[in-house]
């Protein structure tokens, strides 16, 4: 009786959580499953038949939050300290003509906890707040037709100096950081991290090029004849991919597999 | 008038000082006799002042484990008169029980009265002595006591006649039951305490010491499921003398220990639960009284040196002629710590001297003095531990660290008069500290729109704070007698003042330059208490202890940096990175101060049922309502109820016996719940505990001491649940399976040196703690420790070897689940891991000690 009665003090005593978990977990990522040939063949939403031979983009980081923004509400912050659930925090490049999981380097960290949206963070190994990182984000070949002719472009794009928007209010000179430049968000999620799951995040790249006025693309060379994407906001071409880019609605999805 | 005789009383009125027994003598007595708290003078019987008789009655008095009078037997007889007379007065006498190897057991004492008639008063002689306490027979419910109470002064007996004492020595507060633990050191001050004064506590049930913040860092505490953390939850006090920081920045009454010399503890009284109405703020989880003196008179030199470079000299002074309580004492020490940037330096000095005051009056007045500078390691994430970024005792910020510096005074004066006792006690200390701390990395400066761009600069804390304190505290202890026992009432008082004041900056990795002020608060802070405390007898076994307090908590805060923001800033004069700002909207002006007072009454009952001793096993059961007061940055104008309360219940049952006259044991099992109504839960960002919801805790602890003529062990054991009220979720961080085992084996040496004796002493202290919970469902690894130490002993040299760690276990003293990101890898880290501090690893010391100039 004498033990009964300790081993129940001892029960009472070690049962119970704090609620949660920490998990780790396995982050891929994917172009989109239609992709044959290491090509992908399509006509845009401007009416141009466009044939991606080449398409890569760098992921610095992705996370996912608990919480669903409210408008206004990250006006000013790039990081909200304490809404994070789950990270991946190993960048790679992403062949977004493959269909096929490439799985970044490191697993994965987080919490069993309810995520609502997903931050896909386009910087190289530097900090989110470095505005002189190099690091190509986008990089694109291909063809398209213009006008009954078939054009080779080509497009690399960073986020630097060059997407640094201008000081309009000096009283607010950190209004546009170029974090909020290079984070992609909010990317809607409805899921729940569990230990040894699958973050799998799959990237078409062929809304990103929904806009583009093909028309309206620089020209690099003429012998060869090829056009692209200047790695700025000058022109029509360039401003649409790169706010394609950042848009959270097509290009990034993301799932989780238990 | 006859009222008032003349009456020479000789008995062993002994201050808690002249108890004491050499713990290093082999040869030292294994009882220490019970002591007069209070004493009432025999009235010369009326009927024989025309006679002008002179007389001497000595009655054989058996004083329970209680240090109630448990029998009255007459010795030798003056006279049916002067016996009755005799007896009546010592009825009413209380004792501090006697004890047994450390174990409080009934004895018997022989007590002798001299009867002069009130025309030819005695003069009293002011010396302090003892009785020729050589009694024999059994007492009532223990054994007999056979052995000479050893005098800590030379006795100025003569022959067989009583001699004239004056009574001299502090009033303990009665016990409260089950969950009042008053804990003799003696042997187990062999132990190996790694954390200083602070680690004696270990001796009672319950409490887990660990520390995030380095050596000169107060150690944090768990108590019974409390995150006590450093102090905020235990009221701490030193001689009856409190020393939680009121107002400090880390921590509403933060309680450093370190100032405070493990040599020159003595004892320990540690009440885990609110039940005695003497108990103020921050008395939520208990409260312990580190009682201090000094055994071994004369000097003694002390030198400690080991593992991590580590060197410590403590120098200890007692007058021979003076009783335990009158010391000096001062420590110096370096080390360089396990791991990277463990370094630490501190010094302190302690001085007390205590003196007779009239016939049975006391003063006594002490001064510390303590200053320390160290570095500390803080958390390692566990990610970088297990792919080797970072090493197990390694560092991310090498910066962290800091240094205290305390000085205070006290002052204390008993008097006793008639049936009355009187305790006044005055305080004064001075403070500082500073504390640099870095929990999260680089996760906390985000970029705010109106400052200018920048990039995590580092999350850094560098906390200062200074305060002022002065107090004092009385009471009037007032005895009669009813139903034939023994009734007690005590009314007292408390005040306090704080002036107190710090910042709480950011400092900037790449330059060390702060560049982010988030507190910077005076304020000044009052709490005034009254408190009634009654002890009553109806019976011989059934007894209630308790009564009521009531403390007004004033709060006066100054908050210099109110404003750290604005929405719409001013276009021609932006803020941009100050951080105490002084405008509104639209660049309207505004001083960046703000001044907040508000004031509170708390009302905390409390009381003990006693049932017993029945067989040596007394029954109690207790409720106490407490209370801590809240930071002052929490203060808000108007806004009453600065203070978080706890409702406290226990139920236990105590046993205590002695065997023989070399063995003696003890146990006490006790059920406890509690619930607080706003606890404190550790933020990382803050760098310390916060406000939280309420919590309930349930639990059960038991402890158990035996004592022989060669062993001293105690062991306790404590169970607990602590819940959050809102969802039932275990409250992280605090463990609920902690046991402890401190055991000191000792005797002479089969062999001699130069003809003279060799003493050896063994002891061990082994700690298990269970898997603590953690956040987000996890349980940390559990703790499991054993220290160590040999000591030999011969004429007046000490030598002897300490390991601390003995197994070099590789455990992690603290852990914790939260976001941080040191930087490194690739991209921020900001979803919760797990960090944890390092506990040290195996740690090997040589001391040696001469001891000269006394006895």
């Amino acid at each position: 009786m004498k033990r009964i009665f300790m081993f129940a003090l001892l029960m009472m005593a070690c049962v119970g959580t704090t609620g949660g978990e920490l998990v780790s977990f396995t982050a891929t990522a994917s172009g989109p499953s239609d992709v044959t040939g290491h090509k992908l063949d399509f006509v845009s939403g401007r009416g141009f038949h466009v044939v991606l031979t080449s398409a890569t983009l760098h992921v610095g980081a992705i996370y996912l939050n608990q919480s669903q923004p409210v408008s206004g509400a990250q006006a000013t912050n790039c990081i909200l300290p304490g809404t994070y659930v789950a990270e991946e925090t190993t960048g790679r490049d992403i062949d977004l003509l493959d269909s096929t999981a490439q799985v970044f380097p490191d697993y994965g960290d987080g919490t069993r906890t309810h995520a609502r949206v997903a931050e896909i963070w386009l910087k190289g190994p530097g900090s989110i707040n470095d505005p002189n990182d190099s690091t190509p984000i986008l990089q694109l070949a291909g063809t398209v037709d213009v006008n009954g002719q078939t054009r080779a472009f080509i497009g690399t794009l960073t986020i630097g100096q060059n997407r640094l928007a201008t000081v309009s209010d000096p009283s607010q000179p950190s209004a546009h950081p170029i974090c909020k430049e290079r984070i992609v968000s909010p990317i809607l999620v409805d899921l729940t991290p569990t230990q040894n799951g699958t973050l799998a995040l799959s990237i078409d790249p062929r809304p990103l090029l929904s806009n583009v006025d093909f028309s309206q693309l620089h020209q690099f060379s003429s012998d060869p004849p090829v056009w692209g994407f200047v790695d700025d906001s000058s022109d029509q071409p360039s401003v649409s991919l790169f706010e394609a880019l950042r848009s959270s609605g097509d290009v990034y999805r993301l799932r989780w597999s238990p | 008038m006859l009222g008032h005789a003349s009456i020479l009383i000789a008995v062993a009125l002994i201050a808690p000082a002249a108890f004491a027994q050499d713990p290093a003598d082999p040869n030292a007595p294994t009882l220490v006799a019970p002591v007069v708290l209070e004493h009432v003078d025999a009235e010369y019987p009326p009927s024989l002042v025309s006679a002008g008789k002179h007389g001497d009655v000595v009655l054989a008095v058996t004083v329970d484990t209680e240090g109630h009078i448990a029998k009255v037997e007459v010795l030798t007889s003056g006279g049916d008169e002067m016996n009755a007379a005799a007896i009546a007065a010592v009825r009413q006498w209380t004792f501090k029980p006697g004890l047994k190897r450390g174990v409080a057991a009934s004895m018997r004492i022989p007590v002798p009265f001299h009867f002069s008639p009130p025309s030819k008063p005695v003069e009293v002689p002011q010396s302090q002595t003892q009785l020729q306490a050589g009694s024999t027979g059994a007492g009532s419910g223990g054994s007999s006591v056979t052995t000479p109470i050893a005098p800590i002064a030379a006795p100025t007996t003569t022959g067989d006649s009583p001699q004239a004492v004056s009574v001299h020595g502090s009033i303990d507060a009665p016990p409260r039951g089950s969950s009042d633990h008053k804990i003799e050191l003696k042997e187990l001050s062999h132990v190996p305490h790694p954390e200083g004064a602070a680690g004696m506590l270990k001796l009672a049930p319950g409490i887990l010491l660990t520390n995030e913040g380095g050596e000169g860092h107060a150690e944090q505490v768990f108590l019974r499921g409390f995150d006590a953390r450093e102090g905020q939850d235990i009221e701490f006090t030193v001689g009856n003398i409190p020393f939680n920081e009121a107002g400090n920045l880390h921590g509403n009454g933060y309680a450093d220990a370190h100032f405070i010399i493990p040599e020159l503890v003595r004892s320990l009284r540690v009440m885990e639960g609110p039940f005695d109405p003497r108990q103020g703020n921050f008395a939520v989880a208990g409260s312990a009284d580190f009682e201090l003196g000094l055994d071994k008179r004369g000097m003694t030199v002390k030198y400690v040196g080991g593992s991590f470079n580590t060197q410590r000299l403590v120098l200890l002074w007692g007058p021979k002629e003076e009783g335990e309580h009158t010391f000096a004492g001062a420590d110096l020490g370096t080390t360089d710590g396990f791991g990277m940037n463990r370094d630490a330096r501190h010094a302190t000095a302690m001085g007390q001297y205590e003196g007779k005051l009239g016939e049975r009056g006391l003063w006594r007045i002490t001064a510390t003095a303590y200053t320390t500078q160290y570095h500390s390691a803080g958390v390692i994430r566990q990610d970088d531990y297990l792919q080797g970024r970072v090493g197990f005792g390694d560092t991310y910020d090498s910066r962290q660290g800091g240094n205290t510096s305390r000085f205070g005074l006290s002052g204390e004066i008993q008097t006793r008069n008639g049936d009355t006792t009187f305790v006044q006690r005055a305080w004064v200390s001075l403070k500082q500290m500073r504390l640099l701390e870095n929990f999260t990395g680089y996760l906390l400066d985000v970029q705010s729109p109106i400052q200018s761009p920048h990039d995590q600069r580092g999350d850094l804390l560098d906390m200062q704070t200074s305060g002022v304190t002065v107090g004092a505290k009385g009471a009037a202890r007032w005895h009669t007698t009813a139903f034939k026992q023994r009734q007690d009432v005590e009314l007292g008082y408390f005040a306090r003042g704080d002036v107190t004041g710090g910042t709480q900056d950011r400092i900037e990795t790449a330059t060390n330059f702060p560049f982010k002020r988030e507190t910077d608060v005076n304020a000044f802070l009052g709490d005034v208490g009254l408190y009634g405390d009654l002890s009553l007898r109806a019976t011989k076994w059934l007894g209630v202890r308790g009564g009521v307090r009531a403390d007004l908590f004033t709060y006066n805060v100054h908050d210099n940096c109110a404003v750290h923001d604005v929405s719409h800033p001013s276009k021609s004069a932006p803020p941009g990175d100050a951080s105490c700002l002084s405008q509104q909207d639209f660049g309207r002006f505004r001083e960046p101060d703000q001044r907040a007072t508000t004031a509170s009454a708390a009302l905390m009952p409390r009381g003990t049922l006693l049932v017993g001793p029945f067989s040596h096993v007394t029954l109690s059961a207790s409720y106490g309502r407490g209370v801590r007061s809240i930071d002052p940055v929490y203060v808000t104008q108007d806004v009453g109820t600065p203070f978080a309360s706890v409702n406290a219940y226990d139920a236990g049952a105590s046993y205590a016996n002695a065997f023989s006259d070399t063995f003696a044991l003890s146990a006490r099992s006790t059920f406890f719940a509690t619930h607080v109504d706003r606890d404190l839960i550790f933020s990382e960002t803050a760098g310390r505990n916060v406000l939280g919801n309420g919590t309930t805790r349930t639990g059960w602890s038991g402890s158990v001491r035996a004592t022989g003529a060669f062993l001293d062990e105690a062991a306790n054991i404590t169970l607990v649940k602590s819940t959050f009220d809102d969802t039932h979720l275990l409250v992280p961080y605090v463990p609920d399976v902690v046991l402890r085992s401190d055991t000191a084996l000792y005797g002479k040496m089969p062999f001699k040196l130069a003809g003279d004796e060799v003493k050896g002493t063994l002891a061990l202290g082994v700690t298990y703690v269970g898997k603590r919970a953690l956040p987000y469902g996890q349980r940390s690894d559990a703790i499991f420790t054993v220290d160590a130490s040999g000591m030999l002993e011969w004429r007046a040299f000490e030598i002897g070897v300490v390991a601390t760690n003995l197994f070099n276990q590789k455990y992690r003293s603290g852990e914790y689940n939260y976001p941080s990101d040191f930087h490194s890898q690739e991209s921020p880290t900001l979803a919760p891991m797990r960090q944890f501090t390092a506990g040290a690893p195996l740690g090997v010391f040589g001391t040696f000690a001469i001891h000269f100039g006394g006895t």
